[in-house]
């Protein structure tokens, strides 16, 4: 997408084109409108959280909506349980980082699946190291792994929270890709320190991709429940 | 910013949090991300009619938690105390207070009355031994609350605790016995305003006790037996006082608010209003603004060999157009190219913030738009900050750092970057960006002007329009002015300070005539010139209609080299008063005012400021100030003046001091904006160490961008 061949004028112009197109990569081109019904699926069986009891919204329609106006990867997120559901699109890629934006402009970075960021939310989770977790969950292996969340405290600095977290394999089930049954197998991992004690699920295809999840961002905001609409 | 380990879990005792409860799970954070402290001053939730953690009129051993403001207004028969409290440091409590007694002036009538107060929490509980510390109740006002006291208290069980100490003043007055040396009788006839040293912990003492049980998690219970006889009220005021137990209950609505209530000397009823507010706890730590632009990264050298190569510079047109696109990401950001140059491996730009409290957050958005702009080849990124056209620091990144630690931890980025002074790098090559000047802004606020307990006992205030505008003629050069329309208020029945002796020239007493003039005054006319005569050196001239009150030249040179934790300046004004209407007229006082300023970074957020020279009644001394400041905005401070005025010249109150607290609006909004509120309380309005009011002054518009501040916010770069 950044700067090709030519110098000269033409290169001046792509780099316009390239600076213009970055307020609009993907999320941000349309507001999707939403609607009413259920998800069935596999964020249907991570968000067992009172579904419906937010702001009447059908996660199905507003997918299906997502998929057709945006071009690029595609994510459905829920933040907190009763909450609504949103669209996030692929905004930004940087080596195995991808940054997904919503409509509003809010933001979560993953680093191979894995949550390590979100912008936006007021408590944020600033960055993350998964460690070896992010391996063991993709290769739907048991194991244990040293993680570390960091957040902002109210005079901006960054507060590191270390968890040692286990990661244990559970069932299969069936699930659905762009339309193609695929099988996935839940991972459970479970991470404390101290008195704090969280644990996160991940839906992991065959090939290591995690197609839905229901991962902690911290303290503030909680756990999001997200599914994979397009990859 | 080294990262701390967090504390054993064992300390906290305290039941897991359940999954999803916000509260606890804060908590938990709070307690497994805490520094390891050897030992924690002893806090108390509820708060005492003087405005600290206290029993009742009582004081106990208890601190706020380091850093938290606290305010507490308590009404009882024939009395009222509005408190003003800060936690200076987690062991060092300050008020300050405004109060009204009634019958208690000599003159006859109400006591207006301000005071302060020190607490300082000598020992923290442990074990057996309670928290022990020390105060002096209102120790530079008229004395009508002048006490010293020694107090312990102690944890008998969770939600009981039980004090105990000795006073002295007005805390030795019920039930005394005789201590050291003497103690003058309490007079307030005389200006007040003395540090009356030779009186503390002098004349009787008494002993006064007490008990308060936390009931609930939100009702707390107290019982005192006070050694405070109200001598002077009994013997003035013809006040009933029966007993010398006092009864009491605080409840607390939420972490911010609680009211109290109290039965007291046997006699009568008071109430209290108090909040609490800790500014390292603000609603939305990390802001609700939108994400920033993520960083793009290069092509592989294969993919775009040109690009790589550099030969693109020798084309004139790609530095327009590659501006062109920055200066437009960085509007769409709330920032403002100023100028830029570009070479095949460099790229500076020089960057005005417009929007964000951290400038380290400024930054980290300036640099990710440049990876998406800039050529594959361009490796070194500098930004430079500007302030009112003033460039201030110049920092330095590898493009390839940002592109590998984007949105990692920000120490990552920190050891990898440079900070320097603007003016010693290169400014060949900077181009500035088109259309940008003459700079018009404008904008209409409202505004509130109030003074409490001015001449009477009640509460006076304005309200009204402000419309202000500013022109930047080129970068530096700003013409800029405001005017104010009164839509309803009070304030021209206020007398204002009238205390002067009439020895000298009301420089700042008759207030009150510009405030009964509020039909489109004049604030501020002014043209300003902001520059960099040398490297680390800022200069300032402001000719107009400088405040309100004065008009005329105003000067200023700074020396601050950009990571010196001193700053050294000057200032000189020629100043003449202006007419009480507020148009282009004057009046009749014209002076030269000037001052050698000192500034020193302490470290901590501690920040002092000396002053010494000629203040505007042509009276000589000093200023010195003291600031706490919070990297996310808040100011509070404490300044006082004294000069070579006599004290009787001064008139009430001997000397100037005050209070000074800054709230930034982002903390209350979580929304990006610089905008702050600035308010100075201060005893009385008198013409004695009167510095002239003109805006723009050097230190506070270039510190921000300078190292400490820099630091002090970088957890906010990938934000």
């Amino acid at each position: 997408m950044i700067l090709r061949g030519k110098a000269g004028a033409a290169l001046a112009a792509l780099v316009i084109v390239a600076v213009a197109g970055c307020a609009g990569d993907g999320a941000k081109r349309g507001k999707v409108a939403l609607g009413g019904g259920l998800l069935s699926g596999a964020v249907g069986t991570l968000v067992n959280e009172r579904r419906g009891a937010g702001p009447a919204q059908d996660p199905g329609q507003l997918a299906a909506a997502a998929l057709k106006s945006l071009p690029g990867p595609v994510m459905l997120a829920q933040i907190g349980p009763g909450a609504g559901y949103t669209v996030l699109g692929l905004y930004g890629e940087n080596g195995d980082r991808r940054t997904y934006a919503t409509p509003g402009e809010q933001a979560m970075v993953f680093r191979n699946g894995i949550l390590v960021a979100t912008r936006g939310y007021g408590n944020d989770l600033m960055s993350a190291d998964p460690g070896a977790a992010g391996q063991l969950v993709r290769s739907r292996s048991a194991g244990s792994a040293e993680r570390i969340w960091r957040y902002l405290d109210g005079n901006n600095v960054e507060r590191p929270l270390r968890m040692n977290c286990a990661v244990q394999p559970g069932g299969t089930q069936a699930a659905q890709l762009g339309g193609r049954a695929v099988t996935v197998r839940q991972m459970n991992e479970t991470c404390a320190t101290g008195p704090l004690k969280i644990d996160n699920t991940y839906l992991v295809t065959d090939a290591g991709l995690i197609l839905a999840s229901r991962q902690w961002i911290g303290p503030g905001l909680g756990h999001v429940s997200l599914q994979v609409l397009r990859p | 910013m080294t990262p701390h380990r967090h504390t054993a879990s064992q300390q906290t005792g305290q039941r897991a949090p359940r999954r999803g409860s916000l509260c606890l799970g804060v908590a938990a954070l709070a307690l497994v991300t805490a520094p390891a402290l050897r030992a924690e001053p002893m806090i108390g939730e509820s708060r005492g009619t003087f405005g600290l953690p206290g029993l009742i009129d009582m004081p106990t051993a208890e601190s706020r938690p380091d850093g938290e403001i606290g305010a507490t207004t308590y009404f009882a028969d024939g009395a009222q105390r509005h408190s003003f409290a800060f936690q200076i440091t987690p062991r060092l409590s300050g008020v300050y207070r405004y109060s009204s007694i009634d019958d208690l002036d000599p003159a006859g009538g109400t006591l207006l009355d301000r005071s302060f107060d020190f607490q300082f929490q000598l020992t923290e509980e442990n074990g057996m031994r309670p928290a022990v510390a020390v105060g002096i109740r209102d120790f530079i006002g008229n004395g009508a609350y002048s006490s010293e006291y020694l107090v312990a208290t102690k944890t008998l069980s969770p939600g009981l605790r039980a004090t105990a100490g000795l006073g002295w003043g007005r805390l030795g007055s019920e039930g005394g016995f005789s201590g050291f040396g003497d103690r003058p009788a309490y007079d307030f006839s005389g200006p007040g305003g003395e540090l009356n040293s030779g009186k503390w912990f002098r004349g009787d003492i008494a002993p006064f006790f007490g008990l308060a049980w936390q009931a609930t998690d939100k009702l707390t219970l107290k019982a005192e037996y006070s050694s405070d006889a109200y001598e002077q009220e009994v013997a003035l005021a013809g006040f009933d006082h029966a007993s010398p137990v006092n009864l009491g209950f605080d409840y607390r609505f939420s972490r911010y608010a609680g009211v109290s209530g109290y039965y007291i000397h046997g006699s009568g009823a008071g109430l209290q209003f108090s909040v609490s507010l800790d500014p390292r706890r603000p609603p939305f730590p990390s802001g609700i603004e939108k994400t920033p632009l993520p960083v793009r990264p290069r092509p592989a050298p294969g993919a775009d060999p040109e690009g790589w190569s550099g030969a693109w510079a020798a084309d004139p047109e790609v530095l327009p157009g590659v501006q062109r696109a920055v200066a437009d990401a960085l509007r769409k950001d709330g920032q403002v190219l100023e100028s830029m140059s570009l070479s095949a491996s460099r790229a500076e730009v020089r960057v005005r913030n417009e929007s964000y409290g951290a400038q380290a957050q400024a930054m980290g958005h300036t640099a990710r738009i440049l990876t998406r702009a800039l050529p594959p080849s361009v490796e070194t990124l500098v930004i430079t900050n500007v302030a009112r056209g003033m460039p201030t620091s110049s920092v330095t990144f590898r493009r390839s750092d940002i592109e590998a630690f984007e949105n990692t931890s920000s120490v990552d980025i920190a050891q990898r970057m440079t900070i320097s002074d603007a003016a010693a790098g290169p400014t060949e090559g900077l181009r500035p960006t088109e259309g940008l000047f003459p700079r018009f802004r404008w904008s209409l606020t409202q505004y509130v002007d109030a003074t409490l307990f001015d001449t009477d006992n009640s509460l006076q205030a304005d309200i009204g329009l402000k419309l202000s505008g500013s022109y930047e003629i080129q970068p530096g050069l700003i013409a800029s002015g405001s005017i104010r329309q009164k839509l309803a208020g009070n304030l021209d029945d206020a007398t204002g300070g009238t205390g002067g002796s009439g020895a000298v020239y009301p420089v700042r007493s008759d207030i009150a005539a510009y405030s009964s003039h509020d039909d489109l005054a004049i604030q501020s006319l002014t043209l300003a010139w902001y520059g960099r005569p040398a490297p680390e050196v800022y200069s300032r001239v402001t000719v107009g209609l400088l405040e309100r009150m004065y008009g005329g030249v105003s000067g200023e040179v700074l020396w601050k080299p950009v990571d010196s934790r001193l700053a050294l300046g000057a200032e000189v004004n020629w100043v003449r008063q202006r007419d009480f209407d507020q148009r282009f007229d004057f009046r009749d006082y014209d002076t030269v005012t000037g001052h050698a300023s000192a500034y020193y970074d302490f470290g901590g957020g501690f920040n002092g400021q000396l002053d010494v020279g000629r203040y505007l009644a042509e009276d000589w001394g000093a200023t010195v100030a003291l600031n706490r400041d919070f990297a996310n905005g808040w100011r509070v401070g404490a300044f006082a003046t004294v000069t070579d005025m006599s004290r009787e010249d001064f008139g009430d109150g001997s000397f100037d001091k005050g209070i000074r607290l800054t709230i930034p609006i982002a903390w209350t909004t979580g929304k990006p904006t610089v905008s702050k509120l600035d308010t100075t309380l201060r005893p009385a309005t008198r013409d004695g160490g009167a510095r002239l009011n003109v805006d723009g002054r050097l230190y506070d518009t270039i510190q921000q961008s300078h190292t400490g501040a820099i630091y002090d916010s970088w957890g906010r770069f990938w934000r």
